[in-house]
């Protein structure tokens, strides 16, 4: 058969709307056929080149959109809309705020010995977890038991990285999750930050997860994030300008004002850096 | 507007139903909180913000719309959430081969079928968009009519074609016409 003939069945076949076993009949076919495959390639080339055409029709679609809400309709200038009046009520404006600010200013400033975040004091910005309400252990001799002290009472993270490890490997599945959550802190405790991101991601990405985790540390979205990025920071110390446009992003958009200040805080940081 | 009301204007003719359905689409907060999220999830982005993700994955996900790819089986903000990561996945990948040059032999088959125009070089789209300009109207209305998912009973009916068999053949020669405009078989070359 003329493959001209066939075009509308290789135009099924690259729109995905042949059946299963048909598409794998064609696909058996077009291994045995260069000419067929040929063919199959040169139509799916001129689909993207119609598919090209209908994008860039959106994309100029989205542009007018974009462009009509930018467009201010021309109404008549009154007074204190003229630049004149701006400038003369921005001037009282200052000079108001520097009368009330000038009590304050004469103050001594406090000595300059409030703690400043160094690079591995990123560690300060982490909330650890907080242990109360976690009743899983049930025997001193539970491993999981010795891995919460460890990270609890001794700050002992290598300890605490391989008591989780072990549960995680060979515990109960109702303890499994916190083991790993308790790793990611662990992890980063010990500025093993990729590993931490990896952990706090894989909790974002999964609400199952995260729902399974004791309610006491488990729910909080925002904290994760948080977490996820000071990981971030440790882990790109070279790449400031990253991390400030991840910090930036996450201001804009977390819900959490505690989470947000400390967020301004760390971009402080980075800007005297 | 609910899910069935936007695709309902989308797929509508009428152009202005459609741009007011992709100005909501595009104005919605929902869905670019949900693309701040997913791409600040994204770390490895570097050079695109979540701005480049949320207009690539509104563009996609109306051109799903049009050519009938979204089915309805969950909502359009979570068929937007998919799209949204793939674009990530576009971007992150496009960033580690801008060196890369892009052959069209190499491109596996399977890639062909789900086009990302984000893998395409500009060169090529150039190419592209000048080989689709020189089409007569009515070949660029019938090609991007199949694209959209009508079938061609559907599309003779549209354009007055006397039957299905006419339309087929007019498509043909179309495709063969944007073909040589592509460059014919040297396109591959």
């Amino acid at each position: 058969m003329d493959l001209k003939e066939r075009h509308d069945e290789i135009d099924a076949y690259l729109q995905r709307q042949m059946t299963p076993e048909t598409e794998a009949a064609f696909e058996q076919e077009m291994a045995g056929n260069p000419d067929l495959e040929k063919e199959v390639r040169l139509m799916a080339w001129t689909n993207m080149t119609v598919d090209l055409a209908m994008e860039d029709d959106i994309r100029q679609t989205i542009e007018e959109v974009r462009n009509e809400e930018t467009v201010v309709s021309p109404e008549p200038i009154l007074f204190w809309q003229q630049s004149w009046f701006r400038w003369a009520a921005a001037a009282v404006l200052i000079g108001i705020v520097i009368i009330v600010a000038l009590p304050y200013l004469r103050q001594p400033t406090p000595p300059p010995d409030e703690p400043t975040i160094t690079r591995p004091q990123a560690l300060n910005l982490i909330d650890l977890p907080s242990r109360e309400g976690t009743l899983n252990d049930v025997a001193p001799e539970d491993v999981m038991k010795q891995a919460k002290d460890a990270f609890f009472e001794d700050e002992d993270y290598a300890k605490a990285e391989a008591g989780f490890k072990t549960v995680i490997a060979e515990g109960a599945d109702a303890v499994k999750l916190e083991a790993k959550y308790l790793l990611g802190y662990a992890y980063f405790m010990q500025k093993k930050f990729q590993p931490a991101m990896e952990i706090f991601d894989s909790f974002i990405d999964d609400p199952e997860a995260r729902a399974g985790l004791p309610e006491r540390y488990g729910q909080n979205l925002e904290k994760l994030h948080w977490d996820g990025i000071l990981a971030f920071y440790g882990a790109h110390e070279d790449d400031p300008k990253k991390v400030r446009t991840l910090v930036e992003e996450f201001i804009q958009t977390t819900s959490e004002n505690y989470y947000r200040n400390k967020a301004n805080q760390l971009l402080e940081k980075l800007a005297k850096d | 507007m609910t899910d069935a009301q936007i695709i309902d204007a989308i797929v509508n003719q009428d152009e202005m139903v459609e741009k007011e359905a992709i100005a909501f689409l595009y104005k919605n907060e929902h869905y670019r909180t949900i693309t701040q999220k997913i791409a600040r999830n994204h770390r490895a982005l570097r050079l695109y913000t979540w701005e480049d993700v949320y207009n690539e994955s509104i563009i996609q996900l109306i051109k799903s719309i049009k050519k009938g790819n979204f089915k309805g089986d969950r909502s359009l903000l979570d068929y937007f959430k998919g799209i949204c990561r793939n674009i990530c996945s576009e971007f992150y990948r496009k960033e580690n081969k801008d060196q890369q040059r892009l052959d069209p032999k190499d491109i596996p088959t399977e890639d062909l079928r789900t086009p990302f125009s984000i893998a395409l070089e500009e060169d090529l789209k150039r190419i592209m968009r000048e080989a689709f300009a020189k089409l007569s109207k009515r070949c660029q209305e019938i090609l991007t009519l199949r694209m959209k998912g009508f079938s061609m009973r559907e599309i003779a009916k549209m354009l007055g074609l006397s039957n299905e068999r006419t339309a087929i053949t007019y498509a043909a020669r179309c495709r063969y016409q944007l073909r040589d405009f592509l460059g014919g078989t040297d396109f591959f070359k």
